[in-house]
C-alpha cells in the first residue's frame, strides 16, 4: 500500500496531540515539533508510535534535522523511508 | 458547608504511593513526607493581597485541616475534612536574613504553610506531600497567583466508586519485582533523620541555551532531561559510589518529564507522574556519558512501549487506585526494597503566574537518609538544578561530586 504524505500528517497531528495532551485543532502541521509542545519524553513517544504504525525507526539514528522542520516535512521524510524499506 | 456534607473526599495530587507505603505519612498532613517550592516574585508581587485572598479561602482551610483515613474493603486512604483540627493554610512574612526557607516543617493541622521573605523577593510554599505532589503544588501556586482566583479552589472533589482490580495492577506489580534488592546500590552512609540540605545550580537563560544547544548538537533533539539523568548518574558514580562490585545496579525509583501533560484530562487528580523506576547498570555508567544517555533513553523507551505509565494515566479513575495497593502488598513483603538511591524529577518548564513569578523551582525532601534527589526545571528559560540530601558523616565526597556537577554544566561541557 502507498502511503500518502497528508494521511501520515494527520495522523502525526493526531498522535502529538494524543501525547501533549492538547486538542487535534491545537497541533500545526507547519509547526516544528518543538513549537507543538513535544518534549523527550513526548518525543520517545512519539517515535513509537512512528514505528508501530509505518515500521520506521528512529530510535537508534533519530530524526534527520531537514526532517524536524515541521509536521509535513516529517511526514515526508517517513514516506521515503517506508518506500525505501 | 458542615463536615456532614462531605464525609470524606479525594484530594488532588494526594501522594497515594507515600500514603499507601507510610513513610511518614500517618494520617495527619503535617508528619507527612513535605516539600517545598520556592518562587522568586517580581515588583509587581504584593503580599498583602496574598494573605487577603488566602482569608477567602474558607472551605479549602477547612479541607485542608483534615486528616487520612484508609477505607474498608479497599484501604484507599481517604481524606476527611477536618475544619475543628488547625488553619489548614499558614501564611507569613518573614522579616529575618533567614535564607528562603527552605525548611520543610509544618505545625499539626496545617497542610500549606506560605512564608515571604521581602528582601529575598522569595515566596516559599512548604506542602504536605500527603495532600500535594509536585503538580499540584504549582497549581495551587497558579490557582494563588494567577488571574482566575475564587473563593473556592476547582480542585476539591467526590469519591470515586470502590476499584476494581485490572491489568494496570499487575503491570506495575510486575515491575516492582524486577529490583533485585541484593543488587541495587546504596548510598554509603545509612544517613540520619536530620533535616534536608539542599544544594542548588542555576543557569541564566544564556547559559541554559548554551547548555541545551551543545547537548541536542551530540545527542539530538529532545535529549536533554536524559542528558542530565546520564550526567548525574556518572559523576555520582564516578565520585560517590562505593566500589562494591557486588552491586550492579542504581535504582532510580522516579523519572519523570511531567510536562508532556500540558492539559490534563481530569484537573482533580493531577497526581500524574510517571511511574517509570529505572535500574540502571553500573558497568555502563562508567563507560561514560554517551553509552549512559543511549542506555536511559533505551529504558526509557522500553518503559514507555510497556505502556505502564500510560496504563496509570489512561487507567479510570477508579483503576488508578489499585497498583498502590498492591505496591503496598509488595514492600511490606520486601520493606527494604523502598529505598531508593535516586529520585530524579524533570519539568520542563512551567507556565509563568500573572508575571508575578520570575523563577521558580521545587525542593523535595528525601524521606530516607540515603537516598539523594534531584529536581531539575526551566522556568521562563533560566535552568534550575536542586539536590536534596541529609548531611553525611562524611560530606567530602559529596562536596566533591557537586563541585565537579555544577563545574561540567555552567561550563556546557557535554
Amino acid at each position: 500500500m502507498t502511503l500518502d504524505t497528508e494521511n501520515i500528517t494527520q495522523a502525526l497531528c493526531r498522535e502529538i496531540a494524543t501525547v501533549t495532551r492538547k486538542e487535534e485543532k491545537e497541533i500545526r502541521a507547519d509547526g516544528s515539533l518543538h513549537d507543538n509542545g513535544i518534549d523527550s519524553m513526548s518525543f520517545l513517544e512519539l517515535l513509537l508510535f512512528i514505528k508501530r504504525e509505518w515500521g520506521v525507526d528512529f530510535l537508534e539514528e533519530g530524526i534527520p534535522p531537514e526532517a524536524q522542520k515541521d509536521i509535513h516535512s516529517l511526514a515526508e521524510h517517513i514516506q521515503w523511508k517506508s518506500e525505501k524499506k | 458547608m458542615s463536615v456532614s456534607e462531605n464525609m470524606f473526599c479525594d484530594i488532588s495530587g494526594m501522594d497515594w504511593m507515600i500514603s499507601y507505603i507510610g513513610w511518614k505519612s500517618r494520617s495527619l498532613p503535617s508528619r507527612s513526607n513535605h516539600f517545598s517550592v520556592i518562587a522568586q516574585v517580581t515588583d509587581s508581587f504584593r503580599f498583602p493581597d496574598l494573605e487577603e485572598k488566602i482569608s477567602r479561602l474558607k472551605k479549602l482551610r477547612a479541607f485542608l485541616a483534615g486528616s487520612v483515613k484508609r477505607r474498608f474493603p479497599v484501604w484507599i486512604p481517604r481524606w476527611y475534612w477536618g475544619e475543628n483540627f488547625g488553619p489548614g493554610i499558614l501564611c507569613e512574612s518573614v522579616s529575618s536574613e533567614e535564607e528562603g526557607a527552605i525548611r520543610n516543617f509544618l505545625p499539626q493541622g496545617v497542610a500549606v504553610k506560605i512564608r515571604f521573605f521581602p528582601r529575598q523577593k522569595k515566596l516559599s510554599f512548604t506542602f504536605s506531600h500527603t495532600v500535594f505532589d509536585g503538580i499540584g503544588a504549582e497549581k495551587f501556586i497558579a490557582f494563588l497567583l494567577g488571574p482566575e482566583f475564587r473563593d473556592e479552589p476547582p480542585f476539591l472533589r467526590f469519591p470515586p466508586d470502590i476499584p476494581q482490580m485490572k491489568q494496570s495492577g499487575k503491570d506495575l506489580q510486575k515491575i516492582m519485582r524486577q529490583f533485585p534488592e541484593k543488587k541495587i546500590l546504596r548510598l554509603p552512609d545509612p544517613g540520619s533523620r536530620t533535616e534536608n540540605k539542599f544544594e542548588t545550580l542555576f543557569l541564566t537563560r544564556e547559559q541554559y541555551q548554551l547548555l541545551a544547544s551543545a547537548v541536542e548538537r551530540k545527542y539530538g533533539p529532545f535529549s536533554f532531561s536524559i542528558f542530565i539523568l546520564a550526567l548525574l548518574l556518572c559523576q555520582l558514580e564516578r565520585d560517590l559510589f562505593p566500589s562494591e562490585p557486588s552491586k550492579e545496579f542504581v535504582f532510580v525509583p522516579m523519572s519523570v518529564d511531567l510536562r508532556a501533560a500540558q492539559k490534563l484530562e481530569n484537573d482533580l487528580f493531577f497526581n500524574r507522574w510517571a511511574l517509570m523506576p529505572l535500574l540502571v547498570s553500573r558497568k555502563i555508567l562508567a563507560s561514560g556519558i554517551p553509552e549512559t544517555f543511549k542506555h536511559l533513553r533505551k529504558l526509557y523507551t522500553e518503559a514507555l512501549a510497556s505502556r505502564t505509565p500510560q496504563t496509570f494515566f489512561q487507567a479510570s479513575e477508579a483503576m488508578k487506585y489499585v497498583p498502590f495497593r498492591l505496591i503496598d502488598l509488595f514492600v511490606r513483603m520486601n520493606p527494604a526494597r523502598t529505598l531508593g538511591t535516586v529520585m530524579f524529577s524533570f519539568l520542563n518548564s512551567a507556565g509563568a503566574m500573572e508575571g508575578k513569578i520570575r523563577n521558580l523551582y521545587h525542593c523535595p525532601t528525601m524521606p530516607c537518609g540515603n537516598t539523594l534527589g534531584f529536581f531539575a526545571n526551566v522556568y521562563d528559560g533560566n535552568f534550575n538544578l536542586v539536590i536534596s540530601r541529609r548531611p553525611w558523616k562524611d560530606d567530602g565526597k559529596f562536596l566533591c561530586f557537586r563541585r565537579n556537577l555544577f563545574e561540567k554544566l555552567q561550563e556546557g561541557e557535554v
